[in-house]
C-alpha cells in the first residue's frame, strides 16, 4: 500500500507534459479552467508548445495575441487550415504555417504569419518574402474567390492530415466536388500517419460547410470518411435532402450537433433524425420542435 | 529461453521475466549490467499489482521497435513478413523505405498502437500509477502511452468533468472563476452565424 495519497497530485511539469499531447486549443482552455495548478500547467505547456492550432475559431486580435504571448516559444505552427468568418461580404481562406502573429490593422481578422503557403485564386503558392506578406496585409478581401479547385489543391498538401476543423462558410464557389476531394484525401492521409496518429487522433471533428452548394453527395462522403465528426454546420445548404442527412446521422455515431438553419428539408425529417439519434442537437431548431426533446440539460 | 531477470516488487513479490522484456526499462537494464550475484533486482517503489501491469506492457513491446517515441521505422529484420531475411541493409534509410512500403509492418504497428490505446483505457488511478512507474523505471513507450491515456481523459471534457475524473478541487473563488471563463470565451461557441 502506497504511503502517498491514492491519487497523488501530478506535479506541474508532468501536467505540462500531458498537456503537450493535447493539440486542440479548446481542450487546453478547458484544462486551464480546472484549478490553479492546472492553469499553471497549461501556461507552462503553452510556453513549451511547438504547435498551436486555432483551426476554425473566430478569434479576435486580443485573444490571439494573448495566446501567442503565452506560447512565446513557438518554433513552428503546424499546418492547420484556418478560416476566419465574420459577417462581411468577403470570406477569406488562409493556409497557415506559423510563427508570428500579424495583427492587421483595419481588419476583422488576423493572420498568423507563417512560413510558406498562401492560397489565392485557387493556386497554392509559396510566400517568398516578407514583402509579399506586406502585400497580403494590404489586401482586404483576399482569397474570396476560392472554389473547388482551390480545395483540391489544399487537399494535396500535408496539412490536411492534421486538421480537426474545417470551415468553408459562405464559400459560394465550393460544391460537392471540392468537399468530397478534401474529405476523402484527408481520410487517406490519416491512415498513413502510423504512430503519429496516436496522439493526434486525426479525425475531423468539426465541419462547417454552411452556405455552400453541396448536395447529399458530400454528406455521403463525410458519413463514410469522418467517423469522429462531432459537429457539422449545414446552414443554408439548400440542396441537401433528407437522404444525405439520414446517412450522416446513421453512420456518424459521435455526431452531437447539426446546424440546420435555412435548410430545405421538411420539419418531419428532423423528427426522423431525432428518432435515429435522440441526443442529437439540431440547432437552432430543437427547442421549437415541441416533441419534448429540448436542449440537453447541462 | 533467453536469459531471465528476477524482479522484486515493493511488496515482496518476485517476477521472473526475459531480458528483452525487462530491459525496456532503462533503469533495470543499467542495474542488471552491474555484476549482480543472483540477478535479483529490487524495485521497492513499485508494488506487485502495478509491476505486473508494467510487465504486461513490456511483454507486448519486447520485440517491437519503439514506435511511439522515435517513430522508428521497423527494420526489415523485425518485419513479420520478411521474418529474418534482412534483404536490405539495416541502415535507417532503407529501414524507413521498408516500412513505408511493407504492408505487414504497417499492420503490425497499427495493431500494436491499437493494443496500446486499449491498454491505457483504464481508470485514472491506474494511469497515475503507470505514470509514476514508467517515470521511475524509465520506460519510454509506457510513459508515452500513460501520458496519452491521461491526455485522452482530458480531451473533449469540460472542467467539471475533468475534476471528477482526476479527483480535483475547484480552488477558484467565484470572482476568479468568472474572469477565467471570460478569458477564452471565444472558444465556447464556434461558428454560430
Amino acid at each position: 500500500m502506497e504511503t502517498e495519497l491514492e491519487i497523488e497530485r501530478l506535479p506541474v511539469d508532468l501536467l505540462a507534459h500531458i498537456f503537450s499531447f493535447i493539440l486542440s486549443f479548446k481542450d487546453l482552455a478547458q484544462a486551464s479552467r480546472v484549478c490553479w495548478k492546472w492553469r499553471r500547467g497549461v501556461k507552462e505547456s503553452l510556453s513549451r508548445k511547438e504547435r498551436l492550432s486555432f483551426a476554425g475559431w473566430k478569434v479576435d486580435d486580443e485573444s490571439a495575441a494573448r495566446v501567442v504571448r503565452a506560447a512565446y516559444n513557438i518554433k513552428e505552427l503546424d499546418m492547420y487550415l484556418l478560416l476566419f468568418f465574420f459577417f462581411s461580404p468577403s470570406c477569406s481562406l488562409f493556409l497557415i504555417f506559423s510563427y508570428e502573429i500579424l495583427v492587421l490593422e483595419n481588419a476583422d481578422f488576423f493572420v498568423l504569419k507563417l512560413i510558406n503557403l498562401k492560397l489565392i485564386n485557387n493556386e497554392v503558392e509559396e510566400i517568398r518574402s516578407s514583402d509579399e506578406v506586406e502585400e497580403i496585409k494590404s489586401r482586404s478581401c483576399w482569397g474570396c474567390q476560392i472554389t473547388d479547385e482551390g480545395l483540391y489543391k489544399i487537399s494535396l498538401t500535408k496539412c490536411v492530415g492534421n486538421l480537426l476543423s474545417i470551415s468553408m462558410w459562405g464559400m459560394a464557389g465550393i460544391t460537392d466536388r471540392g468537399v468530397i476531394q478534401l474529405v476523402v484525401l484527408y481520410y487517406a492521409y490519416c491512415n498513413m500517419a502510423l504512430a503519429m496518429s496516436v496522439t493526434q487522433a486525426n479525425s475531423l471533428q468539426h465541419l462547417n460547410i454552411g452556405g455552400t452548394f453541396i448536395t447529399d453527395e458530400s454528406l455521403y462522403a463525410i458519413a463514410n470518411n469522418c467517423p469522429q465528426i462531432k459537429t457539422i454546420i449545414l446552414w443554408s445548404c439548400r440542396h441537401v435532402t433528407e437522404n444525405g442527412l439520414k446517412k450522416l446521422v446513421d453512420k456518424c455515431c459521435k455526431l452531437k450537433s447539426i446546424n440546420v438553419w435555412d435548410m430545405k428539408v421538411p420539419v418531419d425529417c428532423f423528427l426522423r433524425l431525432l428518432a435515429i439519434n435522440p441526443t442529437l442537437e439540431l440547432k437552432p431548431l430543437t427547442q421549437h420542435l415541441g416533441v419534448g426533446r429540448i436542449w440537453p440539460a447541462s | 529461453m533467453g536469459k531471465t531477470i528476477k524482479l522484486i516488487s515493493g511488496d515482496g513479490e518476485m517476477f521472473e521475466v526475459e531480458e528483452a522484456v525487462a530491459f525496456q526499462s532503462n533503469i533495470i537494464k543499467s542495474l542488471a549490467d552491474e555484476d549482480n550475484a543472483d540477478d535479483c533486482i529490487p524495485l521497492p517503489r513499485v508494488d506487485s499489482q502495478i509491476l505486473s501491469k508494467v510487465l504486461e506492457f513490456c511483454r507486448k513491446h519486447a520485440n517491437s521497435p519503439s514506435v511511439h517515441t522515435k517513430f522508428a521505422a521497423i527494420p526489415s529484420e523485425l518485419c513479420p513478413k520478411h521474418d529474418g531475411s534482412a534483404a536490405g541493409a539495416s541502415s535507417s534509410e532503407s529501414s524507413s523505405a521498408h516500412s513505408e512500403t511493407c504492408r505487414a509492418c504497417y499492420d503490425a504497428v497499427m495493431k500494436l498502437v491499437q493494443w496500446d490505446l486499449e491498454f491505457v483505457k483504464v481508470d485514472l488511478d491506474l494511469i497515475h500509477h503507470l505514470l509514476k512507474a514508467a517515470n521511475y523505471l524509465d520506460i519510454e513507450d509506457l510513459m508515452f502511452m500513460a501520458v496519452e491515456g491521461a491526455a485522452n481523459a482530458i480531451r473533449g471534457n469540460n472542467p467539471e468533468e475533468i475534476r471528477k475524473l482526476f479527483d480535483l478541487e475547484n480552488d477558484f473563488t467565484p470572482e476568479e472563476e468568472k474572469e477565467i471563463l471570460k478569458e477564452y470565451s471565444w472558444l465556447d461557441d464556434p461558428f454560430e452565424p
